[in-house]
């Protein structure tokens, strides 16, 4: 064969000829992963368990103190079985659930902390007052003790032991906002946080939801992050709803719960409980959560 | 005056965000190299990868290099060498034998085309994974040796090596399975094929 006339880079250069380049647009997922990932390496944190009805639940480290819920010997109230308390029509799917808890919290107005304010936390006789933007120095009481929670400044923080700070010594730490605007506020993009920080192994859809869980009830989040947080929650398969069940402190809601796993005697399903009207998030059958408040000073109550 | 990449990145080291305009300028690129390598498919993951995989590497990026695409490049070809299962299924597979009675009268030209695209994927696919980046970024991605070199690490002299076995190994693996006379008959698209 005639070898002066085969232009093999041609042949190759060709071979690659109908992959297009992709258009900016084309790309805007990709790019909210990298956003998201610089973000997470920011602001990323240490990781605790804590254990959740005989399985486990990834959590952030601090957040673990301000976790909103105790399920373990806790003795959570059967689902409900009545019906007829809601209002409004029954929602029967999971999805346009979610999409109306979205829809609701996305038309909050919902304050923009400064970051020298505090997020306070009711639950049962714990109290808790975390810095927004993790810097300043923030307060756990229960039961009428006081702990502090150093704030992180310059990458380090002020070492605790026991109720007391130690005068004159920092360790290294990092941020942990407790307003988190540093997560995605599209749906697209919190599935890709959710998968990049997941607790367990890709496919299990007992510890997804359970992140989503953390997420919804431990920290305060922007409105659209929590929207993103609900339809990112939609994504999950074998979602069922309650279509009549009570939260924590026994409000009717709607609740959705998705499969659980089996072979766990001492597990009793979550149940995610929304308002069945405006769809707002009640919290869980075995907890109500507060609405988190921002103050101004730690130890003040609104 | 527009930043050079140099100067995004070392901005990058105390200002994270500002890493995303390195994606903005690049993405394309790579991306396309990405899919062309391992498939549109996979190649959404593997651009993520390759982009935080530079975001993790920035302080050490070499600061006398205004154009960060031939370090891109690099670490995107590292990247696809995690994939490889992805581009064994894109390059590995055999050519099809043509049954020319089916096809010949009506879709000759379409068929020496694809005949040709599946003996080169194959021939790429039998090529080791050095030479195989060496060709890859020179043929699709226009890279001068001097890029490659300093995208994949290595001295020119290996580059202009590989390069010189992998075009080798691909005229062989071509003139061998060829069935036509020339493979100017299958450049040309089959336009001079014999009815």
């Amino acid at each position: 064969m005639d070898n002066t006339r085969l232009d093999d880079l041609t042949l190759v250069h060709d071979l690659g000829a109908d992959t297009p380049l992709p258009t900016a647009a084309d790309l805007d997922p990709v790019r909210q992963r990298l956003v998201a990932g610089i973000t997470r390496q920011r602001t990323s944190r240490r990781r605790s368990r804590i254990a959740l009805g005989g399985t486990t639940i990834g959590v952030a480290a601090a957040a673990a103190a301000v976790v909103a819920f105790s399920f373990v010997g806790g003795d959570p109230p059967a689902p409900s079985t009545a019906t007829g308390q809601a209002t409004a029509p029954p929602v029967t799917d999971p999805v346009r659930l979610l999409a109306a808890a979205a829809k609701t919290a996305r038309a909050q107005t919902g304050q923009t902390p400064r970051p020298d304010q505090f997020v306070y936390t009711r639950t049962g006789d714990r109290e808790t007052w975390f810095s927004v933007d993790g810097k300043h120095d923030s307060l756990m009481r229960r039961a009428g003790r006081d702990t502090p929670v150093p704030g992180c400044r310059g990458g380090v923080e002020a070492v605790v032991k026991g109720d007391d700070v130690v005068p004159g010594q920092f360790q290294p730490c990092e941020v942990r906002p407790a307003y988190r605007s540093d997560l995605p506020t599209t749906t697209e993009a919190m599935i890709t946080y959710l998968a990049d920080n997941a607790s367990g192994e890709p496919g299990d859809i007992n510890a997804r939801g359970k992140d989503i869980l953390g997420l919804a009830t431990e920290s305060m989040l922007p409105p659209a992050t929590r929207a993103a947080l609900y339809e990112a929650a939609a994504q999950i398969p074998g979602l069922t709803v309650i279509p009549s069940t009570q939260d924590g402190a026994g409000r009717p809601g709607v609740g959705i719960t998705w499969t659980q796993p089996e072979g766990d005697p001492g597990s009793v399903g979550v149940v995610m409980v929304f308002d069945p009207t405006t769809h707002q998030f009640l919290g869980t059958n075995f907890d109500s959560m507060r609405e988190p408040v921002i103050v101004d000073q730690p130890g003040q109550r609104p | 005056m527009t930043a050079t990449d140099a100067e995004i990145i070392e901005r990058s080291r105390r200002e994270p965000e500002s890493f995303a305009e390195i994606f903005d300028r690049h993405a394309p690129h790579i991306h396309r190299y990405l899919a062309r390598r391992l498939g549109r498919e996979a190649a959404d993951d593997a651009v993520a990868e390759t982009f935080l995989a530079a975001f993790d590497k920035r302080e050490r990026y070499d600061r006398g290099r205004p154009d960060a695409r031939p370090w891109l490049y690099g670490i995107a070809t590292n990247v696809a060498g995690g994939h490889r299962r992805a581009e064994a299924r894109r390059f590995g597979a055999r050519p099809h034998p043509v049954d020319a009675h089916d096809h010949a009268d009506r879709v000759a030209a379409d068929v020496t085309a694809r005949s040709l695209r599946a003996q080169l994927t194959a021939a790429l696919g039998a090529l080791s994974p050095g030479d195989r980046d060496v060709l890859l970024l020179i043929a699709w991605e226009q890279l001068a040796y001097e890029e490659v070199a300093s995208a994949l690490d290595i001295p020119v002299g290996t580059v202009r090596s590989r390069l010189n076995r992998a075009r080798r190994l691909v005229r062989e693996a071509l003139g061998a399975t060829s069935t036509t006379d020339t493979i100017e008959e299958l450049l040309n698209n089959g336009q001079h094929q014999a009815r």
